[in-house]
């Protein structure tokens, strides 16, 4: 379980997955905008350096070159930092990636608070919300280092865009990579419970498994899934939740608005109606501080988590 | 059409009813196989060899052959027949060593001996399909009752002395064959006169051309290759295309590929900064199978380019930036001949020809007149339009 486990960055786990993908594919070309050694694309830059292309600190450019690499035949991983992959380039994205269904990856790594002590700046908060509004995209966001690999694997199998949202903090290796399944359009049933659903997303989901057992001491039983994919969304899952729970709980380091929380709300609310709570960032801006503490900070840590689950069983009963 | 035929007489409005629902596979799949089998129906030269320097910086061998006889228009087939390996080469992508830039690109073979004199153009037949485009463009956007005549009609003669003029390595039968020359429209909204080209080349039915922006339409208000055959690339919001050309040619090269990118864009667009950071990368990369056309009307919505968001020596902005500049007259169907000649022997360096163009051009009322960058005319303006462009010489 989390507490023992090593603990490896999702960028980390990018870099040499993308390294060890462009050894088996010639297709693979990678773009980077002048942070390869943050985004670990470098590690990729040091085995295939020719097909690595750095675009300088110009993401818009580097979005649209990299759409045009793909309509070549080409798969082109793109990275920057999410705040800029997803915000400076925002309308690139959506033009020139989106709209023609380029085979473009968007890997954006430093997203949501546990950036950490850069700040507000370079903490995106609404990165899930752009990118999932956007017709033809795929927008995964790893829990760990097991997962970002097999995630990097299924967006490079993928015929299409994705956006691959990844963290600079490192943080345990929950999953067994060979046990664990990865697929796009999935959600992970961590662990069984019958009460209530803690739906959790990326670096959340270590604290929303630590939830789940400070709940289990108060005698609640809490399902645990892991929203890896955010979209498209895995609507049976989901439901199923809604239906055999008492509601759900949704956690990620992004804002309440538009997020992960708002596509569980939107997903049930439609199928199999049932109290959603939604933590995350309500409706402000980071500030520096250490990962860890910013997501306790601003309420996403396990006791958080647990209490709004064990509030959530007492209004339902 | 020649001088002398008479105009078409006016198409009914289209039944929307009629209007074909869109059907072209969109090439963000990958691209099939390149086909070898593009025979010339009649094989006469057609490769492209290095023309005379019109600037600077061309090698010392470059020449376009003086006896070079003036002939019929080059057929697209025709430049589509030479071998190039879709093996990919890693070498190709990154960036060389100083010093290394000259031929690092993927070069098209050396011309064969069929190829070895170009044919050029007959320039009193591309005015003549200039003048036809034209006239397709006013109808369009007279049915249409919206869009962008003023660029369409300022770009007339570059477009068609690029695309009939032999520079376009394309097969309209096969849209999506992977070793095409790309074309990207970078100023999306001046479509009309894209999409009058692709009819012509054989894309999709003249007809379609009336169904312009209506519900249903394959020509959408702006270019869009999910609906369109023979459009390369989304476009539309300013800034964004000409880096999607510029992936485009970095993408032959990485893949060992020798086709070239066009690209049109324009003096309003350069305001956008994304244009720049395109500009600086294709420079650092040394990208030489690309070549960026503007149109410089001195226009933009807003009024003159001069009043709203003055740009200067935009060929001098480009130079700076390391880019091969050439700046011609955008009516002079020959002097824009030899300019893509000369773009298209430039070695290490990716290329920008200013093109100086009147918006509006070949309309009288139009000419010139910020109003008509993006105003359809109306039944009594296009008849107006029609008969001018009719009667031009």
């Amino acid at each position: 379980m989390p507490t023992a486990a090593a603990k490896v960055a999702t960028r980390e786990a990018y870099g040499k997955a993308l390294a060890a993908l462009g050894d088996e594919r010639e297709d693979i070309i990678v773009l980077d905008a002048d942070l390869s050694g943050s985004t670990k694309t470098a590690v990729f830059k040091k085995g295939h350096p020719d097909r690595f292309l750095n675009m300088g600190v110009a993401e818009a450019n580097m979005m649209g070159v990299a759409s045009g690499l793909a309509s070549t035949g080409l798969t082109a991983f793109a990275s920057s930092f999410a705040m800029f992959a997803a915000g400076k380039a925002y309308e690139q994205v959506r033009q020139e990636i989106a709209l023609p269904r380029a085979n473009v990856k968007i890997c954006a790594t430093h997203a949501g608070l546990t950036v950490g002590e850069d700040g507000a700046s370079h903490q995106v908060l609404e990165d899930i919300a752009l990118m999932r509004v956007l017709p033809n995209m795929t927008v995964i966001v790893p829990a760990d280092a097991t997962e970002t690999e097999q995630a990097v694997r299924a967006v490079a199998e993928l015929q299409g865009p994705a956006y691959v949202r990844l963290s600079r903090m490192a943080t345990p290796v929950l999953f067994d990579p060979a046990t664990y399944r990865f697929e796009i359009g999935r959600i992970a049933t961590l662990r069984e419970g019958s009460d209530v659903t803690i739906a959790a997303t990326g670096v959340c989901v270590c604290a929303a498994l630590e939830a789940a057992e400070l709940l289990e001491r108060d005698g609640i039983s809490a399902r645990v899934l892991n929203v890896a994919c955010v979209k498209p969304l895995d609507v049976e899952t989901l439901v199923l939740a809604a239906k055999e729970t008492a509601g759900i709980v949704t956690v990620e380091e992004h804002q309440r608005a538009a997020g992960v929380g708002s596509a569980v709300a939107e997903c049930v609310s439609e199928r199999a109606p049932c109290p959603v709570v939604r933590l995350g960032v309500d409706d402000r801006f980071g500030e520096s501080g250490d990962g860890a503490q910013l997501l306790e900070h601003f309420g996403l840590g396990a006791t958080h988590i647990a209490a709004a689950a064990s509030d959530l069983v007492g209004r339902a009963q | 059409m020649s001088a002398a035929a008479p105009l078409p007489s006016p198409e009914p409005a289209p039944d929307p009813r009629k209007v074909r629902a869109p059907s072209h596979a969109a090439p963000a799949t990958p691209e099939p196989t390149p086909s070898r089998k593009h025979e010339p129906p009649t094989p006469t030269g057609v490769h492209v060899d290095p023309a005379p320097a019109v600037q600077h910086g061309l090698p010392a061998s470059a020449h376009v052959p003086s006896d070079a006889p003036a002939g019929r228009l080059v057929d697209d087939h025709q430049l589509a027949e030479h071998p190039a390996s879709t093996a990919f080469d890693p070498a190709r992508v990154s960036r060389p060593m100083a010093g290394q830039g000259q031929g690092r690109t993927a070069t098209r073979p050396p011309p064969t001996e069929k190829d070895s004199s170009r044919m050029t153009p007959d320039f009193t037949e591309l005015a003549e399909i200039a003048r036809e485009l034209r006239i397709d463009v006013i109808r369009m956007l007279n049915l249409a009752r919206s869009g962008h005549p003023g660029g369409s009609l300022g770009m007339a003669d570059v477009f068609t002395a690029l695309w009939f003029g032999g520079h376009m390595r394309v097969d309209p039968k096969n849209p999506a064959w992977g070793e095409r020359d790309r074309f990207v429209l970078s100023n999306g909204h001046i479509c009309p006169i894209l999409y009058a080209i692709l009819a012509k080349k054989g894309y999709f039915p003249r007809d379609d051309l009336w169904t312009l922006r209506k519900l249903g339409s394959p020509l959408q208000g702006h270019p869009d290759f999910h609906h369109t055959k023979g459009v390369d690339c989304c476009t539309g919001s300013l800034g964004n295309g000409l880096s999607v050309g510029l992936g485009m040619a970095l993408g032959a090269r990485a893949q060992g590929k020798d086709f070239r990118v066009f690209a049109g864009s324009s003096d309003g667009e350069s305001e956008e900064g994304q244009v720049w950071e395109m500009a600086t990368a294709a420079a650092f990369y040394e990208v030489d199978n690309l070549t960026v056309l503007i149109d410089r009307n001195g226009i933009q919505i807003d009024g003159f380019t001069k009043d709203v968001m003055d740009q200067g020596d935009l060929g001098a902005k480009y130079e700076a930036f390391g880019w091969h500049r050439q700046d011609v007259d955008g009516h002079d169907l020959r002097a824009l001949h030899d300019a893509l000649l000369a773009a298209r022997a430039v070695k290490g360096r990716p290329q920008v020809i200013v093109c100086h163009t009147v918006l509006g051009k070949g309309v009288s009322f139009m000419e010139n007149q910020p109003k008509w960058h993006g105003q359809a005319p109306d039944d009594e303006q296009c008849a107006r339009a029609l008969a001018e462009l009719q009667a031009a010489p």
